[in-house]
C-alpha cells in the first residue's frame, strides 16, 4: 500500500474540473484506490463520491494506493496534484 | 428468463431552453465525457428544477452546480455555465441544500443569466450522468428547445 497526503491549495477546492481529471487519472490504475480526508475515505474512481467529500482549501486530501502498479499510480497522481490542486 | 424487459427511467429537463449535443462544448471536460455522459441546455430562465425526485448529495457554496442523486440510482451532475466556478457564488442563490429530498421540478437554484453573460461567461448547462457504467443504456433528447420537465435524457436499466 502507498499512502499520499495533499494540501489542496486550489482556492476553488475541488470542483468538477480537477475533480473529473483526478478520477481519470485514478481509474487508469487496475487497483484499488481510496480518496478521503481523516474523517472519511471513498472509492477515488467515483465522482459522485470524489465531489461528495467536499474538499476546500487548505483541507488534507489522503490517496491509498493498493494493487499492482500502486508505484507508478502514486508518482503520476503526486504530480498531477501538485500540478492541479 | 429474467432481464428481457428492461425499464426505462428518464431525467427532465432542469431548465427551459435549447438543447445542444454536448460534443458542441468548448470545455474538454464536458466534451470528453470526463465527468460522465451528458447533454446541455442552453437555459432561456434563470430557474433551476429538479429533473427527478431524488437527494441532494451536494450543493456546491457557490451555487453553480448540483449533484443529485436520484431515487432510481442516477449520479447527476447540474452544471451551470461553463467555468462558472470561479464567479465564486455570485449571480446564484442556493434553494435546496445537501441532503434535502426533491420531486420534480422542485427549485434548486437561481442565476441571473444577463449578469453571468456580462461577466464573459456562457450560461449553457451541461446535465451529466457520472455513473453511465450502471445502465445499459443512455439516450438524449434530439437538439431543439424544452421546458424544464420535458424528457432530456431516458436510461435503461
Amino acid at each position: 500500500m502507498k499512502e499520499l497526503k495533499h494540501v489542496i491549495k486550489d482556492e476553488l477546492g475541488i470542483h468538477a474540473r480537477p475533480a473529473g481529471m483526478l478520477v481519470k487519472l485514478l481509474s487508469a490504475f487496475s487497483g484499488e484506490v481510496q480518496v478521503g480526508n481523516a474523517n472519511k475515505m471513498i472509492d477515488g474512481k467515483r465522482l459522485f463520491a470524489l465531489l461528495g467529500l467536499g474538499l476546500k482549501q487548505g483541507d488534507e486530501m489522503i490517496l491509498r494506493f493498493e494493487g499492482e502498479g500502486e508505484e507508478e499510480a502514486f508518482t503520476a497522481v503526486a504530480s498531477f496534484l501538485a500540478e492541479n490542486l | 428468463m429474467f432481464g428481457f424487459r428492461r425499464k426505462s427511467i428518464v431525467v427532465a429537463s432542469p431548465v427551459d431552453g435549447a438543447v445542444i449535443s454536448i460534443s458542441k462544448l468548448s470545455d474538454p471536460v464536458f466534451r470528453e465525457d470526463v465527468l460522465g455522459r451528458g447533454i446541455a441546455v442552453k437555459p432561456y430562465s434563470g430557474y433551476v428544477r429538479a429533473p427527478a425526485k431524488g437527494v441532494i448529495s451536494l450543493m456546491f457554496e457557490t451555487g453553480h452546480a448540483v449533484n443529485l442523486l436520484t431515487d432510481s440510482g442516477i449520479e447527476l451532475l447540474i452544471h451551470v455555465g461553463i467555468d462558472t466556478v470561479k464567479l465564486k457564488g455570485r449571480h446564484y442563490t442556493i434553494r435546496k441544500n445537501i441532503n434535502d429530498n426533491v420531486d420534480p421540478g422542485d427549485i434548486l437554484m437561481e442565476f441571473d443569466a444577463d449578469a453571468i453573460r456580462a461577466e464573459g461567461y456562457d450560461t449553457v448547462t451541461p446535465v451529466v450522468v457520472c455513473n453511465p457504467y450502471a445502465f445499459s443504456d443512455i439516450l438524449f433528447a434530439p437538439e431543439g428547445e424544452v421546458k424544464a420537465g420535458d424528457p432530456l435524457i431516458t436510461l435503461k436499466v
